[in-house]
């Protein structure tokens, strides 16, 4: 898994503002106010006013004025503005990025653990090397250690890797690592990426 | 830590009553320890260690049922119990150096009580003879964990006749602990000597975007190759060489038809599973740790 990361920060509309971290260690305690994109200068106003703009955008600005010094976890520039909570997951490339931070209004950061459907890397039998991000995934929520969690989810994409090798479907298995995680949080509280829309989810 | 839960447990005997059963727990430095439980409290430490994905430990003298490929059933003995927040399930006697029985990671584990002739309870005991004498005690809940998995179906059910100890610790590992470095300390010391990786490395760009996503480091080897590096502070597994092997497809596909692109995975250590996939994948691995942050 990667440490790359998503972080989407409520509006007032309930909507998201959706940006990239390249780096996920120790994004949860960087992230405040002053420096709402974690790093920065404290003194800096422009990191905390650039957000309030793009909290009340309606479309992606055509260009964001960030500092040329600036140093920051997250990546000023958005991804995208106003996302609905039901299309997060949407924006998240299972294999690529690790983790989807969400920071509500008072900067309360939950993190969740980009769990791929797709077993390729732990099963010869797909015959690919890497994960297929349009097979979507899931996002569970991170209750202790981040460490942890990644290190269960592992586990068990591990156990089902082997699984598909000796035999088991991998479209059932990919159905287990999502029963899986519900068993882990309770299915209420995953974040759901189903399977592209034209895309078989029977096959490798 | 245990050593002071035994003392507890023991120093009251001398000048003062035997201690009530709260003097024998211990908690704090992220660890939880009862010494001679009731089922209940043994209950109630298993229940709030795997709450927080702590590794848990209960000694006592138990029987353990395994149903899966095949089925096993160990009488009561004195045996060790350990669950691990990956769901890993081991049970030790006091021989050898191998578990008598054992689930793998990504096991769901579940506690609970059951009367003596093993059904499940939903409360507490019934009253009874505070004092106890045998008969009493067989009719006392015991303490159930319940390991399962789906794929392939196995379960084990490790059964408590009576607990000598639980206890719960918010382990690290020591190798986690050597690594609390970060990716961007890693970076640096390779931007800081490029010769890490391999001599004639030279660093062209950080963070440099492919269509797959952004590589930590992009630039050439001594021959002029282009050479991607994927940086992970910990310990890596198939999903790594997986990502690496995304970013390397999508520079092919970038640059021109036959440029050559080398993927180098730089990591503390990789899995056997992990490095098999390089191997395939005609992708490297130099094995380098983040600096220390002392």
């Amino acid at each position: 898994m990667s440490e790359r990361a998503l972080v989407a920060y409520e509006r007032p509309d309930g909507r998201y503002t959706l940006h990239y971290a390249h780096r996920s260690d120790g994004l949860a305690d960087c992230l405040a106010p002053a420096t709402p994109f974690g790093g920065a200068d404290p003194r800096a106003e422009w990191a905390a006013a650039l957000l309030r703009d793009l909290l009340t955008a309606t479309d992606p600005p055509e260009s964001v004025r960030v500092p040329d010094d600036a140093v920051t976890a997250v990546d000023p520039r958005p991804l995208a503005v106003a996302v609905p909570w039901g299309r997060l997951p949407g924006h998240v490339d299972f294999g690529a990025h690790e983790a989807l931070y969400v920071v509500d209004r008072a900067f309360a950061v939950v993190a969740y653990l980009a769990v791929p459907f797709d077993l390729a890397p732990h099963a010869d039998a797909i015959g690919r090397a890497s994960v297929d991000p349009a097979r979507g995934g899931v996002l569970v929520p991170v209750e202790g250690s981040l460490d942890a969690l990644r290190e269960r989810a592992a586990g068990a994409r591990e156990a089902l890797g082997a699984a598909v090798d000796r035999g088991f479907a991998p479209a059932a298995a990919r159905r287990a690592v999502r029963e899986t995680a519900a068993r882990w949080v309770g299915p209420d509280r995953l974040l759901v990426a189903e399977c592209a829309p034209g895309r078989s989810d029977a096959g490798p | 830590m245990t050593d002071e839960a035994a003392d507890d447990a023991g120093s009251g005997a001398d000048e003062e009553p035997p201690a009530p059963a709260p003097e024998s727990a211990m908690a704090g430095r992220g660890v939880e320890t009862v010494v001679a439980p009731t089922a209940a409290d043994a209950l109630a430490v298993c229940e709030r260690a795997l709450a927080r994905d702590a590794m848990l430990t209960v000694f006592g003298r138990c029987s353990v049922e395994y149903e899966g490929r095949a089925s096993s059933s160990l009488g009561p003995g004195d045996r060790l119990l350990v669950c691990k927040p990956d769901g890993s399930v081991l049970v030790h006697t006091d021989e050898g150096q191998q578990p008598v029985n054992w689930q793998p990671p990504g096991c769901t584990v579940e506690p609970s009580l059951v009367e003596a002739d093993g059904d499940a309870d939903d409360g507490d005991a019934e009253g009874g003879d505070s004092e106890g004498g045998a008969d009493d005690v067989e009719r006392e809940p015991r303490l159930r964990v319940r390991s399962e998995r789906t794929t392939p179906a196995e379960r084990i059910e490790v059964t408590f006749d009576r607990v000598a100890q639980v206890s719960a610790y918010d382990a690290v590992d020591p190798e986690d602990l050597a690594l609390r470095g970060t990716e961007a300390d890693l970076r640096e010391r390779i931007l800081a000597d490029p010769d890490l990786v391999e001599p004639g490395f030279t660093p062209l760009a950080t963070e440099r975007q492919t269509p797959a996503g952004a590589v930590d480091v992009y630039g050439e080897d001594a021959d002029g190759r282009t050479v991607v590096l994927e940086l992970k502070r910990r310990r890596v597994g198939p999903d790594a060489v997986g990502q690496l092997s995304r970013y390397v497809d999508a520079l092919r596909r970038e640059l021109h038809e036959d440029a050559e692109v080398r993927g180098v995975l730089v990591a503390p250590s990789v899995t056997d599973r992990a490095r098999q996939l390089l191997a395939e994948e005609g992708l490297e691995f130099v094995s380098l740790e983040p600096p220390d942050d002392s």
